[in-house]
C-alpha cells in the first residue's frame, strides 16, 4: 500500500496540486526535518547540483528525464523553487514532498526568492491566491522557507549556495554560526550568500540588484583556499549556456530554467558529481509545447508591444 | 513543439486578423498603467484609457522600468523637439502613428508646451480611434482639455482645434492612407516631429518605407523634419526567436524587424530616407547612461529587481531611434537627441 | 448558497442592485450567474416588468459581468419570463449589450439572440426581432452594426417575403459599410446568410454581395470571403460556379495580400470539394501548384498541410506530373516550417502512389528529409513511417532507411534518439535476427550508456521488447553479458543501468537465466558503495521474488539467495535502502 505521501507525490507528479489541509501537515513535516539540517548540510556524492527552477514545472520534469528519478538519482537544489513560472506551487510541494520522503535523497537550500517579501512582487503569492483561495498555503511555504539550508557542502569540498560570498563571512564555519531561521534579512551575511554574484572585478562591488554584493575572482580564489574547497557552485543568475564557469573553474553558475520565462531563449543546465566528484554538465532544453507546458489560459510572456 | 508558422493560430476562420495587433495596444496602456501605478511615472490621464483601470493588477518590475525608460526618453525628445522649435519662434507639429491610448497629448495639453504645438495628430485603426473617440467624447477630464470637438465618419475620426484623431491602415499605399486624411491639416513649412512607438515592426519594410517617405516629400526641405522609432530590434539571436515565437502564438507577427539585426542597422530607417542625421540607443545603454543617477535610485527602491540578466537581455533588443532632416547650419537642431544623465521628462 | 431562504424575505431585485452594486467583480458576477434565481424567486409577471426592464437599464458594468449576462440571457431565460410567448422581451437587453464596444460581449449577445431566434413566432419575429434588427443596423457607430451582420441567418426562414426582401437589402448594405470592421462582419456572416437562401436568391443577392466583398480594399475583408465561396459553391450547380465564381477563385488563389493566399490554401480541400470535379481539374491543380509555389512560406506550409487531401480528388497521372514536382521543390524549402509541414503529410501520398512509385518518387525525399537540420523535420518523418511501411514493407523500407537511422540514433536532440529506439522492435521484427545483430545489435546496447537518463531507461524497454521478438537464448547469448559486465563500471550511474535493466527485462527473461547468470551480478550490488545502487538492488530482487516466486523453482531461489540477500539489506545504515529492502522482504516472504 502505498503511502499518503507516496500518493501526493504521484498526483504533485501530475502537476496537480494537493489540498490545503495536506500542504499544512507537508509543511509541518517539512519543517521537523528541515530543522535537524545545518545551516551549511552535509552532502554525500554523487550528487546532480541544480540551479533556479523558478516555478517551471514542466521543465523540472525534464530535468528529471534528463537527470534520472528522485529518489534513484540524488538532487541538490540550491533555491529559487518558486516565482516567475506558472506553477510554483507544484513545483515547490513536489520538491518538499520528496524531502519529506526521501530526506537522504534530496537537499534543498534557500534561493532569494524563498521570502516573504520577494514571492509577493514575483508571483508566488499570487499564484496560491488563484489556486486555493487564500493566501494559507503560501503562509505555510514562507514558514517552511524559514527552515531551508543556506549552503551545502558535497564530501567536504564542494561548497554549493544559491547566490555566493559575503564579505562578512571569510570561512565555511561563520556561516554555521548564522541563525537562519528568520525572513531573508536586506543586508548582512544572510542576505550575502543568497543575493551575492561573481563579477569580473578585483574585491567587492556594489550590487546593481540592490542586495548582496559583487565579488572578484581574488575573493573566490582566497575562499576557495582557504576553506580546502575544489569548487563553489552557485545558481542565482541566467546564463545562456545553462552553466558558466568562472575564475579559473574555481565558481561554477549552474541554471536550470529553460527558456526562463517562457522568453529568454536560454538553454539549463544540471550538474552531476560522481562518487570520484568527476563534474558532467548536462545541459537541456525547454519541454516540448506536446508536454503541455503551458496552461490552456496561458497568460502572454511579458514584452513591450 | 512549434508545429508551423500559423498568422491566425486556430483553423477557425479569424473575424479579423489584425485585432492581434490591435492588442497590443492595450498591453502597452496596461504596462503604462501599471508604471503609474507603481510610481515610476506620472500620467493623470492613462485610466481614462484603461477599461476597469482599478482592477488592473501590476505588471512585473521588468516591464515597469522598461516602460518607464521608454516614456521618460521619448518625452525627452518630443520635449526638447517643442522646446527647439519655439526657440525659432515657431509652433511645431506632431504626429504620432498608430499612436493608440497614447496619452501624450494630454500631457502636452497639460503643461505650458502646449502654446507652441500647432496640430497634435493621432493615426491608429478605426476600431483604436473610434474606442479612443469615444472615450474623449463621454470623459470631462480627457474631452474637457480640448476645443472644438466634432466627430466623423462613423465614429472612427474626432477633430479639435489641436488635437486631431484620424483612422487609417498604414499599410495601404500612402495615396490612400496618408494623403486624403491628412489633407489640409500639417503645414509644410513647420518643425514636424513624427512618433512611431511599435508601429513599423507589424508593417513591411517596405510598407513602413513608403511611409516615412511620404512625409519627406510632403514637407518642404527648408521645415525641420524629426523622426522617433521605439521598437525591438536584433531578433536573429535565441531571445529573439523566442520572442517571434511567443508573439505568433498570439498571432502577432514581426515582419518589419527583419531588416534591423544590429543596432547600426536602426539609423537607415532615417538615412535611407535623405534624413541628415539618426541615432540609435538600446534602452539598456539608455538605462546605464542616460537616465540621471537620482532617478535610477529613486526607481530601484520602488520595487525589487531579482534578475538583472534577464532585464538586460529583454532591454538589449529594444531601441529608440531618432533621426532628424534638415539643412546645413542648423544649429541648435544638431543637439536634438538623448542627453548622457539627463534624459528625463 | 440557498436562494430559497434569503430571497423570500427581503426584495429579490433589491438584493440583485445590491449584489451589482459591491466593489468586487467577483460578487457581481456571482450576482449575475444567479439571475435566474432571481427569475424564478420572482415569478414570470414580475421577471417581464421589473426584472428585464432593469438588466436592460441599469446594468453598465465591466465586460465580464456584462458577458456573464449575455450568456445568461441565452441559456433559455425565456423559461423564466413566461416561456416562449414572452421569449421577445429577453431581445431588449440584449440589443443594448450587441452594442458595446468589447466584441466578446457582443458576439455572446448575439449568439444569445439568436438562441431566442428559434424560439420565436413569426409574429414575434415580426413585431419585435426585424425592428431591433434594423436599429442595428443603422446603428450610430460600428459596434451595433457588425452584431447585425450576425443577426440576418436566424431568423429569415420564418420572414415573410415583403421582408425578406427588406433583409436582403439590408444585408447588402451592411456589406458596403464604410468602416471595414461592418464589412469584414458582413464577409463572415454572409455564409450562414446564404444558406437561408433561395437559389434565385443566391444568384441575385448573394453574388454581388460576394463579388463585392472579394473585391474590398482590405485584405482583411477579402479573406473572410474565402469561406463564402466555399459555401455559396456548395449551394449551386458546377455549371454555374464555373460561369459565376471562376473569376473569384482565381483572383483568390493569386490575391496581392499572402493572408488570402494562406487562407485559400489552409482551406483548399474543402475549398475542392464544393466546387466540383471538373474544375478541380481544370483549374485547382494549376491554382494547388501555385500556392506550393508561393513566395510567402506560411501560404507554403498551409499548402503543403493539404498535400495528401487534395491529392485524394485527383488522378495518379496528376499527383506525378503535377503535385510531385513541387513536393519535390518543398522538400528543399528555404523555412524549416515549411518542410515541417511536408514531412508530417509527406508518407499520406504513398498508399495515393502504390509500391512502385513510393519507392522510386518518395523514398529518396524521405531520406533526404530524415537528414534535414532542424529535429522537428526528423520527427515528423520517423513517427508517420507506419503508413509508408504499410505500401512498400518493412524490408524496403529499413534496407533504405537503415542507414539513416544508424545516424539518428546519435541524434544530438534526445526526443529524436528516443523516437528511434521507439522504432527499433518494430524493425527488429521484421530484419530478423542475424541482420538486426550485424547492423543494429551495437547501437542497442550503446544507448544504455546515453548521458541522458530517459534513453537509458528506453534502452533497458527496448532490450526487453527485443528479448521478446528474438527469444530468451538470443538475449542470453547478445544481450545480458554485455549488461551484467556494467555491473562492475567504475562510474555509478553504469552500474545503476544494470540493475536497472535487469529489473526491466526480467519478466522477459527465463527463470533459468535469472538463476544462472543474472543473480549473481545483482547479489555482488549488494555490497556497493552508493546506497542508490543499493536501494534498486533490493527493488529488483522484489521483482524478481514477484516474477518468479510462483514456480517452485523460484521459490527456491527466492528462499536460498533472495531472502537473505534482502536481509542482508535490511540492516543497511542507509535509511531508503532499509526501506526498499523491508518491502523487497514483505513481498519475498509472501511468495517464498
Amino acid at each position: 500500500m502505498p503511502s499518503d505521501l507516496d500518493l501526493q507525490i504521484e498526483q504533485l507528479i501530475r502537476c496537480e496540486p494537493i489540498s490545503e489541509e495536506q500542504v499544512k501537515r507537508l509543511c509541518l513535516k517539512a519543517r521537523e526535518i528541515l530543522i535537524e539540517e545545518g545551516n551549511v548540510q552535509v552532502v554525500d556524492s554523487p550528487v546532480t547540483i541544480c540551479g533556479d527552477i523558478h516555478g517551471q514545472f514542466w521543465d523540472l520534469m525534464e530535468l528529471f528525464k534528463v537527470g534520472g528519478p528522485c529518489p534513484s538519482t540524488s538532487y541538490l537544489f540550491m533555491g529559487d523553487f518558486v516565482d516567475r513560472g506558472f506553477y510554483s506551487v507544484e513545483t515547490f510541494l513536489l520538491l518538499l514532498a520528496y524531502k519529506v520522503r526521501y530526506p537522504e535523497r534530496i537537499t534543498l537550500i534557500r534561493g532569494n526568492h524563498e521570502s516573504r517579501q520577494i514571492t509577493q512582487v514575483y508571483g508566488f503569492y499570487d499564484e496560491c491566491q488563484r489556486k486555493y483561495g487564500s493566501a494559507n498555503v503560501w503562509r505555510y511555504c514562507c514558514e517552511v522557507f524559514d527552515y531551508l539550508a543556506l549552503g551545502a557542502i558535497v564530501d567536504g569540498t564542494v561548497f554549493c549556495v544559491h547566490g555566493g560570498l559575503s564579505p562578512n563571512l571569510t570561512g565555511i564555519d561563520q556561516i554555521r554560526a548564522i541563525d537562519r531561521k528568520q525572513e531573508v534579512p536586506h543586508d548582512g551575511p544572510m542576505c550575502d550568500l543568497l543575493w551575492s554574484d561573481p563579477d569580473d572585478i578585483q574585491g567587492w562591488g556594489l550590487s546593481p540588484r540592490g542586495a548582496g554584493f559583487l565579488f572578484g575572482g581574488d575573493i573566490t580564489k582566497a575562499f576557495v583556499h582557504n576553506n580546502a574547497l575544489s569548487l563553489i557552485a552557485r545558481a542565482h543568475q541566467l546564463a545562456m549556456e545553462g552553466y558558466k564557469l568562472m575564475f579559473e573553474r574555481t565558481i561554477v553558475t549552474v541554471w536550470s530554467a529553460p527558456n526562463y520565462c517562457y522568453r529568454c531563449g536560454n538553454v539549463a543546465s544540471i550538474l552531476e558529481l560522481d562518487e570520484n566528484l568527476a563534474q558532467e554538465y548536462k545541459v537541456f532544453q525547454h519541454a516540448p509545447a506536446d508536454v503541455r507546458s503551458i496552461p490552456a489560459k496561458r497568460p502572454p510572456a511579458e514584452y513591450f508591444l | 513543439m512549434h508545429a508551423s508558422r500559423q498568422p491566425f493560430g486556430s483553423s477557425r476562420p479569424p473575424q479579423d486578423s489584425d485585432e492581434p495587433i490591435r492588442l497590443t495596444d492595450s498591453d502597452a496602456a496596461l504596462a503604462r498603467l501599471s508604471a503609474v501605478q507603481k510610481h515610476y511615472l506620472a500620467d493623470p490621464f492613462i485610466r481614462h484609457f484603461v477599461p476597469r483601470a482599478h482592477l488592473q493588477s501590476a505588471r512585473p518590475p521588468l516591464i515597469n522600468i522598461g516602460t518607464y525608460v521608454r516614456s521618460e526618453s521619448i518625452d525627452w525628445l518630443v520635449n526638447t523637439w517643442i522646446d527647439m522649435s519655439k526657440a525659432e519662434g515657431k509652433k511645431c507639429q506632431i504626429v504620432s502613428l498608430g499612436a493608440g491610448s497614447d496619452t501624450r497629448f494630454w500631457r502636452i495639453a497639460a503643461s505650458h508646451r502646449i502654446a507652441d504645438v500647432a496640430k497634435y495628430i493621432e493615426l491608429d485603426f478605426p476600431e483604436i480611434t473610434t474606442k479612443k473617440a469615444m472615450v474623449i467624447r463621454k470623459s470631462k477630464d480627457i474631452g474637457g482639455m480640448l476645443s472644438n470637438i466634432t466627430v466623423g465618419s462613423g465614429g472612427t475620426t474626432l477633430h479639435s482645434d489641436v488635437y486631431n484623431l484620424l483612422a487609417t491602415d498604414l499599410r495601404h499605399p500612402p495615396s490612400s492612407s496618408l494623403s486624403p486624411p491628412l489633407l489640409n491639416m500639417l503645414d509644410k513649412s513647420l518643425p514636424t516631429l513624427l512618433l512611431f512607438e511599435c508601429v513599423l515592426v507589424y508593417m513591411t519594410p517596405s510598407a513602413s518605407s513608403s511611409v516615412i517617405q511620404w512625409f519627406v516629400d510632403y514637407f518642404d526641405d527648408s521645415a525641420p523634419l524629426g523622426g522617433i522609432v521605439y521598437e525591438m530590434f536584433g531578433l536573429e539571436d535565441s531571445f529573439g526567436k523566442v520572442m517571434k515565437n511567443n508573439l505568433m502564438m498570439r498571432n502577432v507577427e514581426l515582419p518589419g524587424a527583419e531588416p534591423y539585426p544590429t543596432k547600426e542597422s536602426l539609423l537607415q530607417r532615417f538615412l535611407a530616407h535623405r534624413f541628415t542625421s539618426a541615432q540609435a540607443l538600446t534602452l539598456r545603454e539608455i538605462r546605464n547612461a542616460y537616465v540621471p543617477r537620482g532617478e535610477l535610485e529613486r526607481i530601484s527602491h520602488l520595487e525589487m529587481l531579482d534578475e538583472i540578466e534577464e532585464l538586460n537581455l529583454v532591454l538589449d533588443h529594444y531601441a529608440i531611434t531618432w533621426g532628424f532632416k534638415g539643412q546645413d547650419g542648423d544649429g541648435q537642431w544638431t543637439n536634438w537627441g538623448l542627453q548622457k544623465e539627463a534624459t528625463v521628462g | 448558497m440557498d436562494p430559497g431562504n434569503s430571497l423570500d424575505d427581503i426584495a429579490p431585485i433589491a438584493i440583485l442592485m445590491d449584489e451589482l452594486r459591491s466593489e468586487d467583480v467577483q460578487l457581481r458576477l456571482n450576482a449575475i450567474h444567479r439571475v435566474n434565481t432571481i427569475a424564478l424567486a420572482l415569478g414570470p409577471e414580475r421577471a417581464r416588468d421589473e426584472l428585464i426592464p432593469f438588466l436592460q437599464d441599469s446594468v453598465d458594468d465591466e465586460d465580464e459581468v456584462l458577458l456573464a449576462l449575455a450568456e445568461e440571457l441565452g441559456r433559455s431565460f425565456e423559461d423564466y419570463v413566461g416561456g416562449n410567448k414572452y421569449a421577445h422581451v429577453l431581445l431588449g437587453p440584449l440589443e443594448n449589450l450587441s452594442a458595446v464596444e468589447e466584441t466578446l460581449v457582443r458576439d455572446k449577445a448575439t449568439d444569445s439572440i439568436t438562441k431566442i431566434a428559434a424560439v420565436l413566432s413569426p409574429q414575434q419575429i415580426e413585431a419585435y426581432y426585424i425592428p431591433l434588427l434594423k436599429r442595428l443596423s443603422q446603428g450610430e457607430w460600428f459596434t451595433s452594426r457588425t452584431s447585425a451582420a450576425a443577426l440576418y441567418a436566424p431568423v429569415y426562414p420564418k420572414a415573410s417575403p415583403q421582408i425578406k426582401e427588406d433583409m436582403r437589402k439590408g444585408f447588402t448594405a451592411l456589406a458596403s459599410d464604410d468602416t471595414p470592421m461592418v464589412r469584414r462582419a458582413a464577409a463572415k456572416w454572409l455564409g450562414p446568410f446564404a444558406q437561408t437562401l433561395s437559389k434565385e436568391h443566391i444568384l441575385a443577392d448573394i453574388l454581388p454581395i460576394y463579388r463585392k466583398l472579394s473585391a474590398d480594399d482590405q485584405d482583411s475583408v477579402r479573406l473572410l470571403t474565402v469561406q463564402d465561396l466555399t459555401t455559396i459553391a456548395k449551394q449551386l450547380e458546377p455549371p454555374e460556379v464555373k460561369e459565376q465564381l471562376l473569376t473569384q477563385l482565381r483572383q483568390a488563389v493569386s490575391d496581392k495580400s499572402w493572408r488570402v493566399r494562406y487562407m485559400v490554401a489552409n482551406h483548399f480541400v474543402d475549398l475542392a470539394q464544393a466546387v466540383g470535379n471538373d474544375i478541380v481539374r481544370e483549374e485547382l491543380v494549376g491554382a494547388f501548384v501555385q500556392l506550393l509555389k508561393d513566395n510567402e512560406a506560411e501560404v507554403r506550409t498551409a499548402g503543403a498541410g493539404q498535400i495528401p487531401g487534395f491529392a485524394k480528388l485527383v488522378d495518379r497521372e496528376v499527383i506525378l506530373a503535377r503535385i510531385l514536382p513541387c513536393v519535390r521543390d518543398l522538400s528543399q524549402d528555404t523555412s524549416q516550417h515549411v518542410r515541417a509541414s511536408l514531412a508530417n503529410q509527406i508518407s499520406g501520398l504513398a498508399p495515393l502512389l502504390g509500391r512502385e512509385s513510393t519507392i522510386e518518387h518518395l523514398l529518396p525525399l524521405f531520406l533526404h528529409l530524415l537528414k534535414d537540420e532542424f529535429p522537428e523535420v526528423r520527427l515528423n518523418i520517423i513517427s508517420k513511417l507506419e503508413q509508408v511501411n504499410s505500401v512498400i514493407g518493412i524490408d524496403l523500407l529499413s534496407q533504405s532507411l537503415l542507414p539513416a537511422i544508424v545516424e539518428l540514433a546519435e541524434d544530438k536532440s534526445w526526443r529524436v534518439r528516443q523516437a528511434i529506439i521507439e522504432y527499433i522492435p518494430l524493425l527488429a521484427t521484421q530484419l530478423g535476427k542475424p541482420f538486426f545483430d550485424e547492423q543494429l545489435g551495437n547501437l542497442c546496447l550503446s544507448w544504455l550508456g546515453d548521458n541522458v537518463y530517459s534513453i537509458r531507461e528506453s534502452a533497458t524497454v527496448n532490450l526487453k521488447k527485443l528479448t521478446e521478438v528474438f527469444g530468451v537464448e538470443w538475449s542470453k547469448t547478445t544481450i545480458v553479458p554485455k549488461v551484467l559486465a556494467m555491473g562492475s563500471h567504475p562510474n555509478y550511474l553504469y552500474r545503476m543501468t544494470t540493475v536497472l535493466a535487469v529489473t526491466t527485462m526480467a519478466p522477459s527473461l527465463s527463470i533459468d537465466v535469472i538463476r544462472d547468470v543474472v543473480l549473481q551480478t545483482l547479489l555482488t550490488l549488494v555490497s556497493d558503495p552508493i546506497p542508490n545502487i543499493r536501494f534498486n538492488v533490493a527493488k529488483s530482487l522484489e521483482v524478481l521474488a514477484t516474477t518468479f516466486g510462483s514456480a517452485a523453482e523460484g521459490q527456491i531461489i527466492v528462499k536460498e539467495r533472495i531472502i537473505p540477500a534482502v536481509q542482508n539489506l535490511k540492516n543497511d545504515p542507509d535509511a531508503d535502502v532499509r526501506y526498499f529492502a523491508n518491502r523487497a522482504l514483505e513481498k519475498a516472504l509472501a511468495v517464498a
